[in-house]
């Protein structure tokens, strides 16, 4: 039977990894930096990506360019 | 007769310069104008092709930014005009009436051999619209 201290030991080791990244589908095409050369990145509609920078989301989602997957 | 000087009132800008694109060129992704720095009023859009070879289909946007770091797509609302393919020696225009601060053309290579394209903006001083 799991002890108390187990059950909060487990929880503490989900603690600890790291959440996965929001995914988001895409809504309108969007281009975004990321690319491995440097370049933009093309996301189309239909497509989810959970790359993209972050301080874009809030107003892509308040643009409805994206949504949440 | 009142004379006036538009350059006074207009700000030009080339977003993607004339140049003949084919495949690998694609997508197409114009310089954006900043339209807090003239306190932009109004944005026109234009859009020109030359030659087209073989078939060569070019397909016209408008993409807008808060933060000119992600660009999104121009929702067809927010255009005065919707945008076509571009034929041969024509030109397109639209006028862009969403309130992003950034904004510019891009264009994607969807066929054919090449495209001589261009694409300017044009800004009307003034207010930013709420």
């Amino acid at each position: 039977m799991a002890t108390k201290s187990d059950e909060t030991a487990g929880e503490d080791q989900a603690d600890e990894k790291a959440a996965p990244a929001q995914s988001y589908r895409v809504v309108r095409g969007i281009n975004y930096p990321g690319g491995k050369t440097g370049a933009e990145k093309r996301a189309n509609v239909g497509d989810v990506v959970n790359d993209l920078p972050e301080g874009s989301i809030d107003w892509l989602l308040a643009d409805g360019a994206i949504e949440k997957a | 007769m009142l004379t006036k000087y538009l350059d006074k009132d207009l700000k030009i800008t080339q977003s993607i310069a004339p140049k003949v694109y084919a495949t690998g060129d694609s997508p197409v992704n114009g310089t954006a104008i900043d339209r807090a720095a003239i306190g932009s009023g109004g944005i026109a859009i234009i859009f020109t092709v030359g030659a087209i070879v073989s078939s060569g289909l070019f397909t016209p946007s408008v993409q807008d930014s808060a933060d000119n770091i992600t660009f999104a797509d121009v929702a067809a609302a927010s255009l005065s005009t919707a945008l076509v393919n571009m034929v041969a020696a024509t030109q397109q225009e639209t006028a862009y009436l969403g309130s992003k601060r950034y904004v510019r053309a891009a264009g994607t290579y969807v066929s054919g051999t090449s495209v001589a394209f261009s694409a300017t903006i044009v800004e009307a001083r003034g207010t930013l619209p709420a």
